[in-house]
């Protein structure tokens, strides 16, 4: 089993609640436990808010997420000038500061943040975190249903051999 | 992505408060709001507030970042701004920043205005 979510954002404030949203709302419906839900909504938010803040262009990003029975890995894939985190968010801001935190959060709140920053294509954040399950929720539900895992025709190249040759329409 | 604000005043021995009730979420979407509302509030001579963060429902770092700014302003007219918050998802963004020892955390709204150290 898993989730696949790929959208593509206008770069504006309100993007980030909406994307936010959506992700916490497929979440729920699968029976993430809320702690772990929560976490990772902030991190996506700090992820994205990164992007506004760190790109001018008049232009989209995209936000992949996907959920399976272990783990969510989100990536923020941002087309803009670049930005570097990785040296970013080790320790705390100064208490007068009003920005610097958001990558500190991130860092704390899933298992594991990357950041890929080229000059001409832009900067992807990667996010991951393993999941909780609530009890009784849809994933486990699947994950105790479920079959032992069989190859299909279309990834075993063996079968692939064997079968008839595709009929033009 | 909605955020709620209102105001109120309040008394005590300590001294007059001005209550900022905030409800749902502040964003880099909403946080706008909450900045005005905190800049009209010391541009109007009030220069103690408690902040009650009792029906916020996320809390991002922009959020941090318009309370600290709010707190800079209070404290350049020797004033004060404290939180009220027992919410443990609220309070784990406060002690990941290491804000919570920049900002008074109080349990109650009732505590948060008596306070005067």
């Amino acid at each position: 089993m898993e989730i696949k979510l790929s959208l593509a954002l206008p770069r504006d404030e309100l993007s980030v609640p909406v994307v936010r949203r959506l992700l916490k709302q497929s979440m729920d419906v699968l029976g993430v436990e809320p702690d772990v839900t929560a976490d990772i909504e902030l991190a996506l938010t700090e992820a994205c808010t990164n992007v506004l803040e760190h790109s001018q262009e008049d232009d989209e990003y995209e936000v992949s997420a996907g959920i399976d029975g272990d783990q969510c890995v989100i990536e923020v894939i941002d087309r803009g000038s670049g930005f570097d985190g990785s040296l970013l968010g080790l320790e705390h801001a100064d208490g007068a500061a009003e920005g610097g935190r958001g990558i500190q959060l991130m860092r704390a709140l899933v298992d594991r943040v990357e950041f890929t920053s080229r000059p001409s294509a832009g900067t992807v954040v990667h996010l991951e975190k393993a999941l909780v399950w609530r009890e009784g929720s849809i994933i486990q539900h699947w994950t105790e249903t479920a079959p032992e895992p069989q190859h299909g025709p279309w990834s075993d190249d063996e079968t692939l051999k064997d079968a008839p040759e595709p009929t033009q329409a | 992505m909605d955020l709620s604000l209102s105001t109120r005043s309040e008394s005590s021995p300590a001294g007059d408060r001005t209550v900022v009730v905030v409800g749902g979420e502040i964003d880099v979407y909403t946080a706008p709001k909450l900045r005005e509302q905190l800049i009209d509030l010391v541009s109007s001579g009030q220069y103690h507030l408690v902040v009650d963060m009792e029906g916020v429902e996320f809390l991002d770092s922009t959020g941090l970042g318009v309370l600290v700014g709010g707190l800079k302003r209070v404290r350049a007219h020797e004033g004060s701004l404290r939180l009220v918050c027992t919410q443990e998802r609220i309070l784990k963004i406060f002690r990941i920043t290491g804000l919570t020892k920049v900002f008074p955390i109080h349990s109650s709204v009732d505590e948060a205005v008596a306070a005067t150290d």
